[in-house]
């Protein structure tokens, strides 16, 4: 090119991405030293190839389309057998040992599928509500899967979604491991991923929500309402009220972690109206076992006892051990607060067994302080002495934080003292469950 | 809040496109993808369908919704790929070794009459970056940006950058 002016070829090949490096040094050295006849040929190639305002594209007239979904329908019969496939495929993965199931992914292409991909993330999130470190372990195998899905096979843009979807999941199981830092990281693994994605607005809300828990875990609640609204908005441009509702009801979760009562109530409600029970009536069983809560604490009484009705009769149709042991917990809080100390007393005392039969520490701990506080109430100081000797130390043993277990002595030592009020009861029960999503400092009661 | 399986709806691709046509000729229009790439945009969003209809609720909602969002990532990529272009090619000149000194001299001087051209905070990282030879991580801790949130700085002054090279115009220009 020498002294001269690029021609147009190249300048537009530059915009277009098309230009050897070599050439394009020269274009842009042209274009840095001030040509203007040089940079207004270049602007009409930079509104044609990058700001959106060339013309819009006719594109070709004939049947391009058609051609496009006959060329497709290989891949639409190849897709439906893998999905037939994939049960039968996961169950054979999942019985082998962990180090051979990865051998097993890298060497058979049987288990290199999106579909089994697909299948082992989601087992991976149901797990999470159970037991958070076989959550991680499974997330793991899918990334493991999602790494040897073949682009050729998928295309680049579908293998980069199922990356950062299982990489999205490893994030949310490290979470629920507590490993914030370790969230963090798998996050930052996702998020370049779907940028080379398909573009899937589905794919995207989800990654979204998932970080919007971690903020939630993180207490930024700002950034996690934000994270929820964008997901929100692509759940409504695909059209899946159910999936708003979902993220309706984490955002009114977010907003009652941040003291924000009312708030809160209004996005369950609003979640709740969008959620199709059919679809998924666990979803509404949360929805509303966390509105129970809130409308209770902020007086609404009558109306919490309703709705406190109406799950009662939906946890026992699903049956789950682990919501039912949770929703007699919130039972027992109701009870409490309305008086009935005795039947208050007896569903917590067996909700703290139940828990602790689980190995779940801090859900056990924070019980552990409402029937504290019940026992107060009653004056039953040897049931209070028992707790404080004979079940807190339980509670070392499960995995609890070293402040947390501080925190747990200098409640004994003040039963001890028979100088426990309800106000430390309160102020333990806060601490413990901020405790609960990340290792906070020490424990100092105000006076 | 994983979507659960629910049975496909039962459209088959064909009827389902053919009713979709218009619209998915509309969106690249709209998006004026060129027609070389729009054949490739659409087929990545269609075989994505393919895989994921499972957890699709509305597939025609989603197909425009994703073809729509696809589109966008698409100048997003381009334009990045033209900064990263503008970029490389601006630092491999200053470091070029058989450049004589008036070469460089000028390139400099050039260089920095754009860079005079664009907003404060992109003067000082650009500076940094073409004179100092600062790296990203080392410019945000000079400057006082988290090192996450240096590269997303640095792209938008490389694309005030690139604007400003192509808005110049009004610059005599030196070699007549």
């Amino acid at each position: 090119m020498g002294s001269g002016h690029p021609d147009n070829e190249k300048l537009e090949r530059l915009f277009r991405g098309r230009l050897p490096e070599a050439d394009s040094r020269e274009v842009v050295r042209h274009l840095v030293g001030g040509c203007a006849s040089c940079a207004a040929a270049a602007r009409v190639f930079w509104e044609q190839n990058i700001s959106l305002r060339g013309p819009r594209t006719t594109g070709e007239s004939g049947g391009w389309i058609e051609k496009l979904v006959r060329r497709l329908e290989r891949q639409r019969r190849a897709a439906r057998s893998e999905r037939q496939s994939a049960r039968e495929s996961l169950h054979e993965l999942l019985d082998q040992p962990a180090a051979r199931q990865l051998l097993r992914v890298r060497n058979s292409r049987r288990f290199q599928t999106v579909a089994l991909c697909t299948l082992v993330l989601e087992r991976a999130f149901a797990e999470g509500l159970r037991d958070p470190s076989t959550a991680l372990e499974l997330a793991e195998l899918g990334l493991a899967i999602a790494r040897e899905l073949d682009p050729e096979r998928y295309g680049e843009a579908l293998t980069h979604d199922m990356q950062a979807r299982a990489w999205a999941y490893v994030a949310n199981a490290r979470r629920l491991t507590s490993d914030l830092r370790g969230a963090e990281l798998g996050f930052a693994r996702a998020l370049p991923l779907l940028a080379r994605g398909s573009g899937d607005l589905i794919e995207h809300a989800r990654i979204l929500c998932l970080k919007g828990y971690l903020r939630l875990a993180q207490r930024r609640f700002d950034e996690s309402v934000r994270l929820f609204d964008r997901a929100i908005r692509r759940y409504g441009t695909v059209g899946d009220q159910h999936l708003v509702g979902k993220t309706m009801v984490d955002k009114g979760s977010t907003y009652a972690e941040a003291g924000d009562s009312p708030r809160a109530i209004r996005a369950l409600r609003r979640g709740l109206a969008r959620l199709d029970a059919e679809r998924e009536p666990r979803a509404v069983l949360v929805a509303k076992h966390n509105l129970i809560l809130l409308l209770y604490e902020t007086g609404e009484s009558e109306a919490a006892l309703q709705l406190l009705n109406e799950t009662r009769l939906l946890h026992r149709a699903l049956g789950n051990p682990l919501d039912l042991l949770r929703f007699k917990w919130l039972e027992g809080k109701l009870l409490s607060e309305e008086g009935y100390l005795g039947e208050a007393e007896g569903a917590l005392e067996g909700v703290i067994d139940g828990f602790v039969d689980r190995k779940m520490g801090y859900p056990a701990a924070i019980a552990a302080m409402d029937l504290a506080a019940v026992y107060l109430q009653r004056n039953r100081i040897g049931e209070m002495r028992r707790l404080a000797s004979e079940v807190l130390p339980i509670f070392q043993s499960l995995n609890i934080h070293r402040e947390a277990v501080v925190a747990l002595t200098l409640f004994r030592k003040a039963v001890e003292r028979e100088s426990l009020d309800q106000r430390l009861i309160g102020q333990m029960s806060r601490y413990l469950k901020r405790s609960a999503s990340r290792p906070a400092p020490r424990f100092r009661p105000t006076a | 809040m994983a979507v659960l399986k629910r049975p496909s709806a039962d459209h088959p691709l064909e009827e389902l496109l053919e009713k979709l046509q218009p619209r998915l000729k509309a969106v690249l229009a709209r998006f004026r993808i060129p027609f070389e790439d729009a054949e490739d945009v659409l087929q990545q969003t269609l075989l994505t369908y393919l895989h994921k209809r499972d957890g699709i609720n509305d597939p025609e909602r989603w197909i425009l919704g994703t073809l729509r969002n696809r589109c966008l990532m698409y100048w997003r990529a381009r334009r990045r790929s033209l900064y990263r272009t503008v970029d490389s090619a601006i630092l491999e000149s200053m470091a070029e070794p058989r450049q004589p000194p008036q070469e460089i001299g000028d390139l400099s001087h050039d260089l920095e009459r754009v860079i005079a051209q664009l907003p404060q905070r992109c003067q000082t990282l650009l500076r940094l970056r073409y004179r100092l030879g600062c790296e990203p991580p080392e410019a945000a801790e000079r400057l006082g940006y988290r090192k996450s949130s240096i590269y997303k700085v640095l792209e938008r002054c490389l694309a005030s950058l690139t604007r400003q090279l192509v808005a110049h115009g009004l610059v005599e220009d030196r070699r007549g």
